[in-house]
């Protein structure tokens, strides 16, 4: 620095320094230390009375302008894929067109009914995403509702259209935190959805994939392109929510199971809005998947990788989270839904190593 | 004057970090890498202001995140004041006033910060697959860090240089 602009090097004594970094560390360790006690749960309580409002008004502008630029993502790559895949054109056009217009938003709110009537038996609560791990080193998500809302401990948590995304792995009196299925220490006992077969799920996001599915018996019918659903094993989870498709199976013959791996149905990345489910029937009771009345209807599902030809009618746009619209308290209202596979080719593609 | 515009400053920067860049980033840029605007903050009031300011910024900077992300309290705060003591080493360097020296603290000062809280979270009993944290998200976060202080070091000196009392032209 040069001239007038130079700053005096520093204007602190070296005590007073030296106190306010031992001050500093102590109170930071002393917090750590009590991270899980009650006294600390009711301060923080405080401090988020506080900051929720600001956080919350920030997260939804900042939803609203990734809508915006994912929409318009979005548009760029249709065009390169229309240019690229000539016989797609009609196809690509049809879609945008249809997002561009209102129809999507009717489709989507006449799947949210259906989900609705589908399941009755299912009490949940609209919350929305107002914070993330900025690190990216845990898979989770900070909801705006608390135990003062109803919200428990392992309570699920889904997609408005009913694909999980975790569960409560921690409440305080304003916020929740829900812990994503794709988290390494997430384990989910699930089932697969066309022949029942039970196992569990992993989470494999720090360790750069997504869902693996383990304790999957040898010789059971797993393939790719199944539907994998929670089983509802443990009494914490209703049995039924769908969370994942089976992309890619690892069978060794000398092995007594086999595994394999799952992209996740809902994309957490960029969801505004989720349902905490409050309660189900009971635990464990069944809940169905639905199919769309139209194909349209299917919300943000997550394509899953190395399948060719969506299994789910996808559409190629994420839909925009409805932060605008209104959600009516304890009622689920889906973006995403579930829908039946029925354009899915299974064709079995195990890897058998030797 | 630096500490209470550094409190501003680094609400700000917190709330960005915490609520916009997680959704925002990956729209933009299709990668999951971040910056981490605090630690570069804190690293930068450090090696351009004073060891005090850089710890109260990374205290209260810490604190806000962990507020913020739902995260243990005290985690960030901790992992961040420890980074602001390491920088305030690169004060007594004669290659302070080098573009080296924000640079090589960014690269350094981002992995010890990873370094500290994936050895928080493994001590509070988080799973960690240690080589691909560091490989997948360490490494690149560190790299744009690196990438990003230049920026953020003309922008913080240039405030420092406005809140801090200056010497007489004649003394220089």
């Amino acid at each position: 620095m040069k001239g007038r602009d130079r700053p005096l090097e520093s204007t602190h004594s070296p005590a007073r320094t030296l106190a306010v970094v031992a001050t500093c560390l102590l109170l930071a360790v002393a917090l750590l230390a009590m991270s899980q006690t009650a006294a600390l749960g009711v301060l923080r309580g405080g401090l988020e009375l506080a900051v929720a409002p600001v956080q919350q008004g920030v997260s939804e502008a900042t939803y609203n302008v990734n809508s915006w630029i994912e929409t318009a993502g979005t548009a760029h790559n249709q065009t390169a894929e229309i240019a690229a895949l000539k016989e797609r054109i009609a196809q690509l056009e049809t879609e945008n067109a249809r997002l561009s217009g209102t129809e999507a938003e009717k489709q989507t709110l006449l799947t949210m009914l259906g989900f609705q009537q589908e399941h009755p038996e299912l009490h949940s609560l609209p919350a929305s995403v107002i914070g993330r791990d900025p690190t990216g080193l845990a898979r989770i998500l900070l909801l705006n509702r608390g135990s003062t809302d109803g919200v428990r401990l392992d309570m699920a948590v889904t997609s408005p259209g009913g694909y999980l995304l975790g569960r409560v792995s921690k409440v305080t009196e304003r916020t929740a935190t829900v812990l994503l299925i794709d988290d390494v220490d997430s384990t989910i006992p699930i089932m697969v959805d066309r022949t029942s077969v039970q196992a569990n799920v992993q989470g494999q996001n720090q360790h750069g994939g997504s869902l693996l599915v383990v304790h999957i018996p040898q010789g059971a019918d797993v393939a790719r392109g199944d539907l994998i659903k929670t089983s509802g094993l443990g009494g914490t989870l209703p049995k039924g929510l769908l969370l994942g498709q089976v992309y890619e199976m690892h069978q060794k013959d000398i092995d007594q199971e086999q595994q394999a791996v799952a992209a996740p149905l809902a994309n957490s990345d960029s969801i505004s809005q989720v349902l905490v489910v409050l309660s189900a029937a009971g635990p464990g009771e069944a809940l169905h998947p639905v199919a769309p009345s139209t194909p349209g209807a299917a919300g943000t599902g997550t394509p899953t990788p190395g399948i060719s030809g969506p299994l789910y009618p996808v559409p190629p746009t994420a839909t925009p989270p409805p932060t605008r619209t209104p959600l009516p308290t304890f009622t689920p209202t889906p973006q995403v839904t579930p829908t039946a596979p029925t354009t899915a080719t299974r064709t079995p593609t195990t890897k058998k190593k030797p | 004057m630096l500490t209470l515009i550094g409190f501003l400053l680094v609400a700000l920067v917190g709330l960005l970090q915490a609520a916009v860049l997680p959704v925002l980033l990956p729209s933009l840029l299709h990668t999951g890498v971040r910056p981490d605007l605090l630690v570069l903050l804190v690293i930068a009031v450090t090696l351009t202001g004073s060891l005090q300011d850089g710890v109260l910024w990374g205290f209260f900077g810490g604190l806000l995140l962990d507020l913020l992300a739902g995260l243990p309290l005290g985690s960030n705060a901790f992992c961040l004041v420890v980074v602001a003591l390491v920088a305030g080493l690169g004060t007594r360097n004669p290659f302070r006033a080098h573009l080296v020296m924000p640079l090589g603290m960014a690269f350094g000062g981002t992995t010890l910060y990873y370094l500290l809280l994936l050895g928080l979270r493994t001590v509070q009993g988080q799973h960690f697959a240690w080589g691909a944290s560091l490989l997948g998200t360490v490494l690149p976060t560190a790299l744009f860090n690196t990438a990003l202080m230049p920026l953020l070091y003309s922008a913080v000196l240039w405030l420092v240089g406005r809140c801090q009392p200056r010497l007489p032209q004649e003394w220089q």
